[in-house]
């Protein structure tokens, strides 16, 4: 599972994210960086589906570039930020086209398929022709109520499962069935000579929040109880790092499918680089030719 | 709540994912003019762009007509707003307060699509809202002044949300009269000692009755 968390220091801001690259059971590759630099004072750590991941970045990326080329200026962390909660909030909302087709006839199908059991020519296996006639009108008989069954328990499933699961289920038929969101969960980590360093949260549901420790994924039930513990506004970078390793060292000891390898990077007034790997497994190397 | 030519609007400052915390420092409660407070419970993210696109559209209305909208004005906009996305709505109870003509209070709140419900009294939304209608019920009174309004609306927040898992690490606390605003901010640790101190105005209102 995904481990992504960082957290605002001294004058700096640091992200961690393990690089892992997993599909189902299989690891496809440990040494994936999934936090891109997004300027030369920005990081954006991502987390979730990998192409959604991907593209995402990728397009925010571009963005925020060009709106480096158009206005001779770079975004602030917060433009950044707010752009990004943006367009997943549009992405959101925005219906798939296709889905408008599959919606409405979800009753359809069940009715449909009603419709071809209950007309089904029984009749045809039999031979005498009274007993034809008498349960060939029976079977129209039953192909009516059926007909109407079907048409009424479908309204009443669907309406019932509407009213009762309005929350657990509406929301996320909403969002799965008919939207076509982004499944990208994001700490954006920059540097702003006015305002320091910053980090935001921002949701796959566009979520908006300016923190000071943030962490998704499963690894975050244990790198915030750390963080909650360890952390202190106005750390050095050696105490920040240290906090870091703490949290990898509990997430690998304690979460059943712990990714091995951890990349950490860090934003500051000197700009976003790389720090460190912190590698258990390494990729075998591939033979030459 | 209402007071006497002032409101108090309140809520908690938990931002949170189920039943992971993720932030205590939310802030729920948005200033739309010096006259006139709206604050979102639910999802945040719908609370985030519902707020944008109010925003917007009184920015607009304040361009055309030079003025700030009426906060029963606003109710209907937020109303008209949320019931246009009938079937794919904004998942976010609003409530809003705001001082009317002749510094009159005016609140109300609505449900997901719009379904307004204007109140003489008080207005609650929330994960915690049975709760928070028992206690504003039990500790309201008429024509309170903003001071003790203030400690009435902290002490049934406090309480309400203490009740309920999915809210709670303090809570912000907006009281408007005509030509300024109290604002007082308490944080958890602070909780307690707030809970000590209403405690005793209490008890000396019962020992003048007596």
């Amino acid at each position: 599972m995904e481990c992504v968390f960082g957290f605002v220091g001294n004058g700096f801001a640091v992200v961690a994210a393990d690089t892992s690259a997993v599909h189902s059971i299989l690891v496809h590759k440990s040494n994936e960086d999934k936090i891109m630099v997004l300027d030369s004072h920005k990081l954006i750590a991502a987390s979730g589906e990998s192409g959604d991941r991907v593209q995402f970045t990728e397009y925010i990326q571009k963005n925020v570039a060009l709106y480096q080329f158009r206005n001779g200026i770079p975004l602030t962390t917060a433009a950044a930020a707010n752009f990004t909660r943006g367009e997943l909030a549009t992405a959101l909302r925005k219906v798939h086209p296709l889905a408008i087709l599959v919606a409405p006839s979800l009753r359809f199908c069940v009715w449909f398929v009603g419709l071809l059991v209950s007309g089904f020519p029984f009749h045809m296996f039999l031979n005498e022709i009274p007993v034809k006639f008498l349960f060939k009108s029976l079977l129209i008989f039953v192909a009516a109520m059926l007909d109407a069954q079907c048409t009424y328990w479908s309204l009443r499933f669907l309406d019932l499962a509407n009213l009762v699961l309005k929350f657990l289920i509406r929301l996320p038929m909403h969002i799965f069935l008919l939207a076509n969101p982004y499944f990208v969960n994001i700490l954006l980590a920059g540097y702003d000579k006015e305002t320091g360093p910053s980090l935001y949260y921002i949701d796959y549901i566009a979520t908006l929040h300016k923190v000071d420790k943030g962490a998704f994924g499963y690894g975050s039930y244990f790198s915030l109880s750390m963080m909650d513990r360890h952390y202190h506004s106005g750390m050095t970078v050696e105490e920040a790092i240290d906090l870091v390793d703490k949290c990898i060292m509990e997430i690998r000891s304690r979460l059943v499918v712990a990714p091995p390898n951890f990349v950490i990077k860090i934003v500051d007034k000197d700009g976003a680089r790389e720090y460190a790997w912190r590698e258990s497994v390494k990729d075998a190397a591939v033979a030459s030719a | 709540m209402v007071g006497k030519n002032c409101f108090a609007i309140a809520s908690d400052r938990r931002l949170g994912v189920q039943l992971q915390t993720i932030a205590t420092d939310f802030q729920r409660i948005y200033k739309v003019h010096d006259r006139l407070f709206l604050g979102l419970s639910g999802l945040a993210t719908d609370a985030q762009t519902l707020y944008q696109r109010l925003v917007f559209r009184h920015k607009l209305y304040q361009l055309r007509e030079e003025r700030d909208m009426k906060p029963e004005t606003f109710a209907n906009l937020v109303s008209a707003i949320l019931y246009e996305k009938r079937f794919g709505p904004y998942f976010c109870q609003p409530v809003i307060a705001g001082l009317g003509d002749e510094d009159k209070p005016f609140i109300c709140t609505m449900d997901s699509i719009g379904a307004k419900e204007l109140a003489k009294d008080f207005v609650v939304a929330g994960t915690a809202s049975e709760s928070l209608y028992g206690a504003c019920e039990s500790m309201f009174k008429e024509g309170m002044e903003p001071e003790e309004l203030f400690e009435t609306v902290s002490q049934a927040l406090l309480s309400s949300v203490d009740r309920d898992c999915l809210s709670g690490w303090g809570g912000h606390v907006y009281v408007v009269r005509e030509n300024s605003d109290v604002r007082c901010i308490f944080k958890h640790d602070n909780s307690d000692m707030i809970l000590l101190r209403s405690i005793k105005y209490i008890e000396k209102e019962l020992n003048m009755l007596v």
